[in-house]
Order: structure tokens, then C-alpha cells, then sequence
């Protein structure tokens, strides 16, 4: 967990996961749009520009803001674009001194999309984010096709054979439920494997094009 | 399940024999002696029966199955007190009633999302009947 992450060093594949008291998320770049000072990027599927110029704090309700809504309501500031950098700061570190006093701290986090739970120990802790949520995950068994684990406190079995997403009220669903609504879904069992992966990256293309990232971070 | 019958019925008797000697002064003193100490016996007996037929495990928590009974996700305990082996997944039987010691009791008739997760990563004791779960009681451990 870090206290910024700068844009311009993550590539097209990365994801960033970006937690705040008021909101958990994924960050993506967007490909040629980080300059010093103007960045563009994905939060959650919805595409955002902070500048020096305009708008250089993002909301909780991901909404670009400008420094007089950012000192109305700091609590509400989620990040902030560092003055004539690509760097995205947690609010904490504004110095902009009433924000910088009235907002909660943010951290960002290197995660991924797609991960094994066979490779895994057992002290590892695992958190997924999804569209303003969070949750922890928890591996009771995992055999290729078949994984039986706790996600926020609630046991689910995905498999091959039965069910394989899992939505994010966190019930196992299948493929056409799937197929029906693919932003409610969290993420998946990949076919065969003993992996997990963000609804965004599984094969089904009716589902990836439609769903929004998870990302998972150990 | 017999002795657990047993149990809940001498219980039963010992409370009767308390209200009859309240109403009944006449009763010889004896003759109450003997009923209170065969219900200890019994007692004894089916508390001796259920801590050797007690199984101790790791609970990580209660699913629903797809047709509306309720399963447990469990380890056995090895010699040690640690979970050990494959995962088990034990149905519950029908009105089987859980225990838990630091949040009230819970019936199954009570299960549902909110309260399913009470026996998440909980050390519990359990009894089968049959294949089947028919008490369980958390310890801590």
C-alpha cells in the first residue's frame, strides 16, 4: 500500500487498487493520455481527467472537483493530481492544508486480475475491489475446476460443473446470469484451473466486454 | 439421540419431582432421595455418552444447497487441536440447534444470509446422526 501512484509508469495491462474509508476501487491508465499536469485515467469504468488547470481532485462519487468543492467538502476528496506531475496523491498529502486536514487517507496498491489459489499459503490474505467495494477472500479448497472459499464470510463453491461467478451480492451464479448483467459480476472460477479472475478476463466475451474490473490484491 | 431423549425427560422428572414436593409435603423424604439421585445417574450417563461421541473441528461456516438444506464447511481437529484433512461438508439434520456460546443461541429455523455466517472460523463440537449433523455447540478455544 503506498500513499500515491504515478500514471505514468504503469502500463495498459496494470490495475491499481484504491482504497478509502469512502470508497474501494481499480485505476487503470488510459494509453498516450499521461502528461505532466493533465492525466487521464479509468476508475471502475468511468474515464476521468484531472488537470492543473481544471479539475485536479476526484470525489468519492468520482467526480472531478476543483480545489474551492475540495475545501467545501474534504472529507469527500478521494485523490488528488499532484501539481505538474502524473502522480495521484491520497488527499492526505495535499498542500492544500484545509483539504489536507479535513480528508481521510487513500492508498494504492499494485494489484491483478487474475490470480492462483494454488499458488497461495496459507498466511496470505487476499482483498478484491469491485465498484466501490471490498471484501476478503479466503481459500478453504482448491482443486482444478473446483474452489470452495470464504469471500467476506460467506462460503462459496465454484466450479465447473455448477456455478462458476460469483456476483457481487455474493452468490454464486452461472453463465447466463452472467451473460444478463455482466457489471454485477465479481469474478470468477477460469475453466479447469485453480484460478481466479476478474470478470473482465474471463473467456466469455459477453461477459469480459461488459464487466467492470475486479482487481485482487495479496 | 436416544440419550439426549433420555436426558430432556429425566430433566423433565426431576422438575415434576421438585413441583410435586412443593404441593405434596407429604411425600416421603426417601422416596425423593432415590428419584434425584437415579435422575443423576442418568445424567451422568448421557453426559458421558455425548462428550465421547463429541467431535471436535474447525468450522469455517454454513452454505445453502440449492434445494434449501444447510450445509457445514469443517476440519477435524487432530490430536494436536489443530484442523487438519480435507475439507468436510456436513448437512445439517432438520431442527438442528447451534449453540454458540458468545452470541445466544441459534435455531435453524433461524438460518438465513444474516445469521449463516455464526459458525465461520469457530471451534465447535458436533454430533452426527447418520451422515447427518444433529447438534453442534462452539467452544472456545
Amino acid at each position: 500500500m503506498a500513499n500515491s501512484i504515478n500514471l505514468a509508469k504503469l502500463d495498459a495491462n496494470d490495475i491499481v487498487a484504491i482504497n478509502n474509508a469512502a470508497y474501494a476501487g481499480a485505476i487503470k491508465v488510459v494509453a498516450g493520455k499521461v502528461a505532466a499536469g493533465n492525466v487521464t485515467f479509468e476508475i471502475d469504468g468511468k474515464t476521468i481527467n484531472l488537470s492543473d488547470a481544471g479539475c485536479s481532485y476526484l470525489s468519492t462519487s468520482l467526480e472531478p472537483i476543483n480545489r474551492a468543492k475540495a475545501e467545501e467538502r474534504p472529507a469527500e476528496v478521494l485523490l488528488a493530481l499532484a501539481a505538474k506531475s502524473t502522480e495521484l496523491i491520497t488527499p492526505t498529502d495535499c498542500t492544500n492544508p484545509t483539504v489536507k486536514s479535513g480528508a481521510a487517507s487513500t492508498s494504492f496498491a499494485k494489484g491483478e486480475k487474475e490470480l492462483d489459489l494454488a499458488k497461495l499459503s496459507d498466511s496470505d490474505m487476499i482483498r478484491f475491489n469491485h465498484i466501490g467495494k471490498t471484501g476478503e477472500i479466503n481459500v478453504l479448497e482448491v482443486k482444478p475446476g473446483e474452489a470452495t472459499i470464504q469471500v467476506d464470510g460467506n462460503v462459496i463453491e465454484l466450479s465447473d460443473a455448477g456455478a462458476s461467478y460469483i456476483d457481487n451480492n455474493y452468490k454464486e451464479i452461472k453463465m447466463a446470469n452472467a451473460e444478463a448483467d455482466p457489471t454485477l459480476v465479481l469474478f470468477a472460477l477460469k475453466a479447469g484451473t485453480t484460478k481466479l479472475v476478474s470478470a473482465s478476463k474471463v473467456s466469455n466475451q459477453k461477459i469480459a466486454k461488459g464487466a467492470i474490473d475486479t482487481v485482487f490484491i495479496i | 439421540m436416544k440419550k439426549i431423549i433420555l436426558l430432556i425427560s429425566c430433566l423433565a422428572i426431576l422438575a415434576g419431582c421438585k413441583n410435586k414436593k412443593a404441593e405434596e409435603p407429604a411425600q416421603p423424604e426417601a422416596q425423593v432421595t432415590e428419584t434425584v439421585q437415579e435422575v443423576g445417574q442418568a445424567i451422568e450417563a448421557v453426559s458421558q455418552f455425548l462428550e465421547e461421541n463429541k467431535i471436535q473441528a474447525k468450522s469455517f461456516g454454513l452454505r445453502q444447497e440449492e434445494d434449501g438444506t444447510w450445509q457445514l464447511n469443517l476440519k477435524n481437529l487432530d490430536a494436536n487441536g489443530e484442523a487438519a484433512g480435507e475439507l468436510l461438508k456436513l448437512t445439517l439434520a432438520d431442527n438442528v440447534e447451534i449453540v454458540t456460546l458468545e452470541s445466544g443461541n441459534i435455531l435453524s429455523s433461524a438460518l438465513n444470509d444474516e445469521t449463516k455466517s455464526a459458525l465461520n472460523n469457530k471451534f465447535v463440537g458436533y454430533w452426527l446422526d447418520g451422515d447427518k449433523i444433529s447438534h453442534i455447540v462452539e467452544f472456545a478455544k
